[in-house]
């Protein structure tokens, strides 16, 4: 399979991806204002994946930006769209460890 | 419950404005959130930041927006714009944060200036041309109704402007597309329309680890909020394309100078 047609299908799950954001929120929305006790936990649960898979789609796009233009020569673009990616994982990950949070993983 | 519904329909004036004119809903979205809702800040920007991600994730997936979206331009300058967060990052320990938001307004008054001197200027070539570079396009022009091509300009000066738009989104905790969208408009020779959709491309990405921040520092704590601000967002960028495709470039541009203004305004006289 073709990095140009790993693009394609990546781009259309993210299509889908978007579409199951908005139903999580949505539902999770309804829900959070229609249910009390346990069951409030489950909206507060949709809510939160809904905004984890929103956050994560720019990063998966990027991604899709560079299987797209490998097949192109030169890879410039490709080599700008992996410093990107690049940049977004030490920066999120420097993020991560600035706030302690593997060290409150491992305390607990 | 009036608060969600009253965040929902914030959200979709600031998607529509972000789809429309690339900018992240931020400036409008966190005032709205701090001021009239007394949302703590901290609290503001970590929804806002979320519902900027919604805006680019609905330009750079849907139809609409991929018609106009330039993504080989939105990748180079996205390592500027990184590099300057980054860098912003680090800055933000020497500036004050007064001389901070005066340079920001300077620079959103000066800009604004600009546009409206260039008011009628069009970024766009004769059909007809057959190189457009590696970072130009052609797009079919809502205008004219005709496909035109475009060539990127000046593109040092783009890769300056993205560099100090990631600054300014660390120093200032506001996204860069009010300096990237009219720098790309009216000095690199990239059509209104373009120019926004790409700079929405671009501010998801600069958002995408400042949410992570804001959330593992504790700020993102108000999930329904949050999610009334994106399902808002994501209806108003529909409807910002919607619109975007029926008003005038040279409306676009006045609606963008005034945004400008109004910024520059809030951050000399009202901070």
């Amino acid at each position: 399979m073709s990095t140009i047609t790993i693009a394609a299908r990546l781009r259309s799950s993210l299509r889908i991806a978007l579409a199951a954001t908005s139903a999580c929120l949505g539902m999770g929305l309804v829900m959070w204002f229609l249910v009390s006790g346990p069951a409030q936990a489950v909206a507060t649960a949709m809510i939160w994946a809904g905004l984890a898979l929103l956050v994560l789609i720019p990063a998966l796009n990027v991604v899709a930006v560079l299987l797209d233009e490998w097949s192109t020569r030169p890879r410039a673009f490709a080599w700008a769209a992996a410093g990107v990616l690049l940049l977004l994982v030490v920066s999120t990950a420097y993020k991560i460890w600035k706030s302690g949070f593997f060290l409150g993983a491992v305390r607990l | 419950m009036l608060t969600t519904l009253f965040v929902m329909l914030a959200g979709v004036g600031a998607g529509s404005l972000g789809a429309m004119l690339g900018l992240g809903g931020g400036i409008f979205l966190v005032p709205l959130l701090n001021i009239v809702l007394g949302i703590p800040i901290d609290k503001a920007m970590a929804i806002s930041l979320v519902t900027v991600i919604a805006t680019s994730n609905f330009v750079s997936l849907s139809s609409a927006g991929r018609k106009y979206a330039n993504a080989r331009l939105a990748m180079v300058l996205q390592v500027a714009a990184a590099v300057g967060a980054l860098s912003g990052l680090w800055i933000l320990n020497y500036v004050d944060e007064r001389a901070r938001e005066l340079i920001f307004a300077g620079t959103a008054l000066l800009v604004a200036i600009v546009m409206i001197a260039r008011l009628n200027a069009r970024n766009v070539l004769d059909p007809s041309v057959t190189d457009v570079g590696l970072l130009g396009g052609r797009v079919e022009d809502p205008d004219t109704g005709r496909l035109v091509a475009y060539r990127l300009k000046r593109l040092p000066f783009g890769l300056s402007v993205t560099f100090v738009a990631g600054i300014i989104s660390s120093l200032a905790g506001v996204g860069g597309g009010v300096l990237v969208v009219p720098a790309l408009n009216s000095w690199c020779g990239i059509p209104m329309r373009v120019a926004a959709a790409t700079s929405a491309v671009i501010l998801g990405v600069t958002a995408m680890p400042a949410v992570i921040d804001y959330y593992l520092r504790g700020h993102l704590t108000m999930p329904a909020l949050a999610a009334a601000a994106v399902l808002g967002v994501l209806a108003g960028s529909r409807a910002g394309f919607w619109i975007s495709s029926r008003v005038s470039v040279r409306a676009l541009k006045i609606l963008m100078a005034v945004i400008l203004a109004g910024v520059a305004a809030e951050y000399f006289f009202f901070k």
